[in-house]
């Protein structure tokens, strides 16, 4: 039998019955009696008799499971959550249904919480529309069910397993988000931008009209009566990768305007940059180690994985390495690639050297965005604060002030950024992608 | 109506009966007294029903009063005249100081029944020190009161321990003291606690619904604005479940309260029939229903507030 914990609205009226008792016995009155008997006998009472009625609330009885609820939803997008519970319970009991969620989404719809009577066999269902606040990986669950007596002198509690992970991706509007079926918002999939021509990497199909190429056909998915063709996307060579700096240093600045968060719209940016280019694009996060790479590509589904691995990159623990990053990629770039590095540049810089020299010796070209610690900050309102701070920060800065002189020169392109983010020196990076294009 | 109006003026009721019973023994030109009765009525009223300003001012005046009572005890070196007048006007304006806990915004159930038996207790030996003055024909003089007041809780206390030694009919002056009017001017007092604690609350402190409603909450009508959503996702969040007052025609908790009024019920016949028995009786009582919530609530610590996770991270 599940035990009945006290409120302390329960346990100080079962005490200050008993007071009473006690003040009664020192001065003998009946008023004083009835009163303590009274009140100790109540508060007893309904605790025992809580405790009786509602002796089969234990997380066996209860059956939860998730209905209809959103995976993807675009930051300030709306996401539907549900979750259906049913109880075999023996008696009727107040409870307080609660299903756990960030407090980075806001509800707008419904409630995640019910407080209601629940008569035996009867099914409750929350259902809600949560907007997210911020990009990220929110976990939901487990839904509480916490029964009340109803003086609320006692409770008890279950914790229902019913996780669900619901992805908030930031919005890039030349994307195409190829998760059409799954996403509740029609915001993404509606991309006008294409890329088909002529080319090696395939597309789509079509249905084959007469002015088609017969050698284009695709045999085998072609029916009697309906031919369809392969298209083909126009071939590039181009390769832009954003490298992802994960480690500790990245969280330097005011909570969601983070050297990191600003990394990331910046990565955002550089995706919808090589989309519009028609440029290869990937992205690698790492912190000691590759937390995850997603290689050059341009298939729709690839621009959602970016968008979605960009939604879930989070501060890892332990010291970064870029080296360790550049490494990894080493053998893996099959082409020239261009790498933008976001990174705080912790690690040995020898190693540093060592890792890009092999890259720039077959041709690659980085330029590393590296944050303006003390500009990321806003200035405090309190002078002396504001001292303090750049003289904890000061260490830090000038080992990354000796990173970037020992990369520029390596002959490798470092820019900063602050509080206003990278977007502006991005846009030279790209400018001069598109000259080096347009100079063929 | 607001609680703490209600708590306050039914908590008021036998305090002001007391008063007017024991200053009414007193002339009018004891200045000290009515000074002493209306500085901690005051106090009690700006500490029970004022904000932070009026218990701030509540702590000056208090301050003010010791200074005073300090004052009139080394001004007279004596324990007559003004100072035994202060002391008085205290000793009557002491259930109120005690009650204003209760009349505070944040006093919950058992708040207002710890100062309710606190007020009762003195308001009690009050009374006895009274019948003892009237006695001994020493109303009016503030001095016999003071004296007489200690009088009787020494003797009440040293009862006590005689029956605890068992001695033979021990003086017991607080219990030979038994004003009808006063006792249900008390009874007032605690049902207006416990009515007001009785009201169906969640443990988070929340009113639930008493009322039956046997019909069927009508559809939502806020669907519509989920257009972006599914069918089916709409059909969900149109069937989600709503607030329900429980559908059965015996409210719930009405069996606590009536296990509780046949419990004093069985106590009054008890006390009446064999009252030497009852004391025992009341301890063991007391001792087993303890016993039964502490083992049914074996696990209990601090009452957990259900709120939602934070981020752990960013």
């Amino acid at each position: 039998m599940a035990q009945v914990l006290l409120t302390p609205r329960g346990g100080g009226l079962l005490a200050a019955g008993v007071g009473t008792l006690f003040l009664a016995f020192y001065t003998l009155s009946l008023i004083l009696f009835v009163l303590g008997v009274f009140v100790t006998a109540f508060v007893a009472a309904e605790i025992l008799v809580f405790a009786v009625t509602t002796r089969g609330f234990t997380p066996a009885a209860f059956r939860a499971q998730r209905l209809e609820c959103s995976s993807f939803v675009p930051v300030h997008g709306a996401a539907f959550v549900a979750v259906r519970i049913e109880a075999d319970l023996t008696s009727g009991v107040y409870a307080e249904v609660f299903d756990r969620h960030s407090d980075r989404l806001a509800i707008v719809e419904g409630s995640a919480r019910l407080l209601t009577w629940w008569a035996p066999g009867t099914v409750k269902t929350l259902a809600y529309v949560t907007t997210p606040r911020v990009r990220g990986r929110f976990a939901l669950g487990p839904t509480t069910v916490v029964t009340h007596d109803t003086f609320g002198f006692g409770y008890k509690v279950v914790d229902l397993d019913t996780p669900w992970t619901l992805e908030s991706i930031p919005q890039y509007p030349s994307f195409h988000l190829r998760r059409p079926q799954r996403f509740p918002t029609p915001i993404f999939g509606q991309s006008p931008h294409s890329a088909r021509g002529a080319g090696m990497d395939f597309h789509s199909l079509r249905e084959y009209v007469t002015t088609d190429d017969p050698r284009r056909i695709a045999w085998t998915r072609s029916a009697k009566d309906t031919m369809y063709v392969r298209e083909f996307q126009r071939e590039t060579q181009e390769e832009v990768l954003v490298l992802l700096d994960l480690g500790p240093t990245m969280a330097a600045g005011p909570a969601s305007a983070d050297a990191l968060e600003k990394a990331v719209d910046a990565a955002g940016v550089a995706a919808q940059y090589a989309q519009d280019e028609d440029i290869r694009f990937g992205l690698l996060l790492f912190s000691d180690h590759v937390v995850l790479h997603l290689p050059p590509e341009r298939r729709p589904e690839h621009e959602f994985e970016i968008a979605r691995a960009l939604a879930g990159a989070e501060i890892e623990l332990g010291a970064s390495s870029l080296a360790t990053a550049l490494e990894y990629l080493a053998p893996r770039l099959r082409f020239p690639a261009h790498l933008l590095a976001f990174s705080t540049l912790e690690g040995d810089p020898a190693v540093l050297a060592r890792a890009w020299g092999s890259l720039a010796r077959v041709g690659h070209r980085l330029n590393v965005f590296v944050p303006d610690l003390e500009g990321i900050y806003p200035p405090l309102a309190n002078e002396a604060n504001d001292r303090a701070l750049r003289l904890l920060l000061r260490p830090e800065v000038e080992r990354i002030n000796r990173q970037v002189d020992q990369l520029r020169g390596l002959g490798v392109t470092a820019a900063r950024y602050g509080r206003s983010g990278a977007t502006e020196s991005l846009n030279l990076v790209f400018a001069e992608l598109r000259g080096r294009r347009a100079a063929g | 109506m607001n609680e703490r109006i209600v708590a306050t003026g039914l908590f008021a009721l036998p305090f002001v009966y007391l008063a007017a019973l024991v200053l009414s023994q007193f002339p009018l030109t004891d200045f000290g007294l009515y000074f002493g009765f209306a500085a901690c009525a005051t106090i009690a009223l700006l500490l029970g029903l004022g904000g932070s300003r009026g218990q701030l001012l509540a702590v000056f005046v208090d301050v003010a009063l010791a200074i005073v009572v300090a004052t009139a005890l080394l001004a007279f070196s004596t324990f007559g005249g003004l100072a035994s007048q202060l002391t008085v006007g205290v000793l009557v304006g002491l259930p109120f100081l005690a009650s204003a806990l209760s009349w505070r915004e944040r006093a919950g159930p058992a708040h207002r029944t710890g100062a309710l038996a606190v007020s009762i207790g003195i308001g009690t030996a009050l009374l006895a020190t009274r019948a003892a003055v009237l006695e001994s024909g020493g109303a009016g003089n503030p001095a016999d009161f003071v004296q007489a007041f200690f009088t009787v809780n020494v003797s009440q206390v040293q009862g006590l321990i005689r029956i605890a030694t068992g001695g033979s009919e021990p003086g017991l002056p607080l219990r030979a003291v038994f004003d009808p009017t006063f006792a249900a001017l008390c009874a007032l007092a605690a049902a207006g606690v416990l009515l007001l604690a009785l009201r169906p609350q969640s443990g988070s402190d929340e009113r639930l619904p008493v009322a039956v409603a046997l019909e069927r909450a009508p559809p939502r009508s806020d669907v519509e604005r989920l257009a972006p959503f599914s069918d089916s996702q709409r059909t969900v969040f149109e069937s989600r479940s709503s607030t329900v007052p429980p559908t059965g025609a015996w409210p719930p908790g009405l069996d606590a309260v009536a296990l509780a009024a046949l419990a004093t019920t069985l106590f009054l016949a008890i006390a009446f029939a064999t009252p030497l028995y009852t004391p025992l009786l009341l301890a063991i009582g007391t001792a087993a229903v303890l016993i039964g919530v502490a083992v049914s609530s074996s696990r209990a610590r601090v009452g957990r507030r259900l709120l939602p996770p934070g981020d752990a991270g960013r």
